[in-house]
């Protein structure tokens, strides 16, 4: 980033010094008789891609960080009576044994979905959510699986309902948020009630349009508190302890043990995923992502024919969501967080184009790509070595992206590499449900 | 980008200094090379294609990020007198990476400030080389530029 390069080779060059100058041979027994290169261009972007550092901030969820909401955002996202069966919870497709995905190519809610199920680690440091974009923040994210009909299939009031009949929910929520709507009066609530924009006369829809507009309102207020919980909790998984972050450190402080965190073949594969490679290109910063949208000529899975349009159609529902940081139930949206939905540019060249996925963790999410095309890691890398043709004419190639014709070797280091970026440490407890949705008051 | 030579030679001198003191064990270590440090600006004042213009493009931050949110002072001035904008110009700029075939992803808005142009909301959100067009009306007529900005 060029906002560092003063401060950067402020301390590049020291820390080189000390390379050339202080390490001997016997302290860095990695590097003992190794022909590893890493020109100082390279170790300049290496640096760039660590630590992972604090998450940003949410200032249009008040309980980003507290504890209590986290904890009932656990509840909820492991809780299947959350569904139109009581068989799918968020961690159907989330599951922290795999990665926080589910290991299918298609994710599968109450029936097959068009895409792979995105890992969740570190996901509070997206700036889109979803393969194509659609939710702006993690706790609008949330909300979409509960009345998507292939997910969750229930709806937002059934939802509150059986928060407001849970005395441990009911309790959970009050504390936090404040009081529910007044969801026994079922003339005023229905049991089942959302919007269905594209299907207006759905009896959901009609059961919604026929509320009063405050009580509609009073319903999405709480609704989105739900999704402001599970954000709290999601929140916090976090994986920023790989061994490329150790290697990071020792190229910054010139210690060697740290630096023996990677395999000679993994710092191979560094200098071609910084260097030849031009995988930072996309992959960039300590996310391994530009948390922005490209298209990389990947094949259509065949179990999902239909031509899927990606942000092209994710940068129209994104402006539609109604839980947009534009939108009334966003108070306390920064102007960052209004700005990049209201001055997003929606275009043609958006067609066909999927969010750059983080790769931190990646060893531990296959299969890979937006429908999970792709079995294995030394898939991908041929994927690019290879790169076959853009898939459709709407479908605006990336012109950065050219074959890369690896050897075999290059292809295996760069798998090294990738696997150099796993570190699935998270706190035991929040692998699975907590005892209550509530916390005990000291 | 001009380099910093002054800079440079200290640091040089540091890094072949320290490679003096103690030079057992070197062919061990994994190699690496110094390059030259870079002035940490982005900021531009530069000719219209015409002629007509000088046009001063000074970014906040500066140098410009990368994947981060960044504003623009666009101001105008008059080759003859480079030391003071003209008041009224009207300015516009779009930007995009010639080498992907894509521009931004977001739509700046210009603010017309009394002797400059103000563009909020700009983000180069990938590395490398992005083409900055900037377009010019004032009492000279129209003119535009055009310059590289490299994000790294």
């Amino acid at each position: 980033m060029m906002i560092g390069r003063r401060v950067l080779w402020a301390w590049i060059l020291p820390v080189l010094a000390c390379q050339v100058g202080v390490k001997g041979g016997d302290e860095v027994p990695l590097a003992k008789g190794s022909t590893v290169e890493l020109t100082a261009e390279q170790q300049a972007i290496a640096l760039q891609l660590s630590p992972l550092g604090p998450g940003p901030e949410d200032p249009s969820n008040p309980v980003f960080l507290d504890p209590a909401a986290a904890r009932l955002g656990q509840s909820l996202f492991y809780d299947p009576r959350f569904s139109a069966d009581g068989k799918v919870s968020c961690a159907t497709c989330h599951d922290p044994q795999l990665g926080w995905t589910d290991g299918r190519a298609l994710a599968e809610g109450l029936r097959p979905l068009r895409r792979h199920a995105m890992g969740l680690w570190n996901v509070a440091r997206q700036r889109w959510f979803f393969w194509d974009g659609r939710a702006d923040s993690l706790w609008a994210q949330a909300l979409q699986p509960f009345e998507s009909p292939d997910e969750h299939g229930t709806n937002r009031l059934r939802v509150l309902h059986q928060i407001a009949g849970d005395d441990d929910y009911r309790r959970a929520f009050e504390e936090i948020f404040g009081e529910l709507p007044a969801l026994a009066d079922r003339a005023r609530f229905p049991l089942d009630a959302r919007p269905v924009p594209t299907d207006e006369g759905h009896p959901h829809h009609l059961a919604w349009t026929g509320m009063e507009a405050g009580d509609r309102d009073a319903v999405d207020r709480a609704f989105a508190n739900l999704g402001r919980a599970i954000a709290a909790f999601e929140r916090r998984l976090v994986s920023d302890r790989a061994p490329f972050d150790r290697f990071v450190e020792g190229l910054r402080e010139g210690r060697p043990e740290k630096l023996a965190a990677l395999s000679d073949s993994a710092v191979r594969g560094l200098a071609l995923f910084v260097g030849k490679g031009n995988c930072v290109v996309c992959h960039d910063g300590p996310m391994f992502s530009d948390l922005e949208f490209h298209s990389n000529h990947v094949r259509q899975h065949p179990a999902s024919p239909d031509s899927d349009t990606g942000r092209y159609d994710g940068a129209i529902l994104v402006r539609r969501d109604p839980f947009n940081a534009e939108g009334k139930h966003a108070e306390g949206a920064s102007s960052e967080q209004r700005n990049k939905v209201a001055r997003l540019i929606t275009r043609m060249e958006l067609w066909g184009q999927f969010k750059t996925p983080s790769l931190r963790n990646v060893a531990t999410t296959a299969p890979y790509m937006h429908q999970g095309q792709l079995a294995t890691l030394e898939e991908v890398v041929r994927h690019y070595s290879e790169l076959p043709p853009p898939l459709f004419v709407p479908d605006l190639p990336e012109r950065i992206l050219r074959p890369l014709h690896l050897a075999d070797g290059e292809v295996q280091d760069l798998v090294s590499f990738l696997h150099s970026l796993t570190d699935t440490d998270v706190a035991p407890e929040l692998r699975g449900p907590p005892s209550t949705p509530w916390m005990s008051q000291p | 980008m001009k380099i910093g030579t002054a800079f440079l030679a200290v640091g040089w001198i540091g890094v072949s200094g320290c490679a003096q003191l103690e030079t057992q064990g070197v062919e061990d270590e994994r190699r690496v090379e110094a390059k030259a440090p870079e002035v940490a600006s982005d900021e531009r004042m530069l000719l219209s294609e015409d002629g007509r213009y000088l046009v001063r493009w000074r970014p906040t931050p500066n140098p410009v990020p990368r994947n981060e949110p960044f504003d623009v002072e666009i101001a105008v001035f008059l080759p003859s007198d480079p030391a003071q904008p003209l008041t009224g110009c009207a300015a516009s700029m779009s930007a995009g990476m010639p080498q992907h075939g894509h521009g931004m992803n977001r739509k700046p808005i210009h603010e017309q400030q009394e002797d400059h142009v103000r563009v909020t909301g700009l983000m180069f959100h990938m590395r490398g080389v992005w083409l900055v067009s900037v377009s010019v009306r004032g009492p000279e007529g129209k003119d535009r530029l055009q310059f590289e900005v490299e994000v790294g």
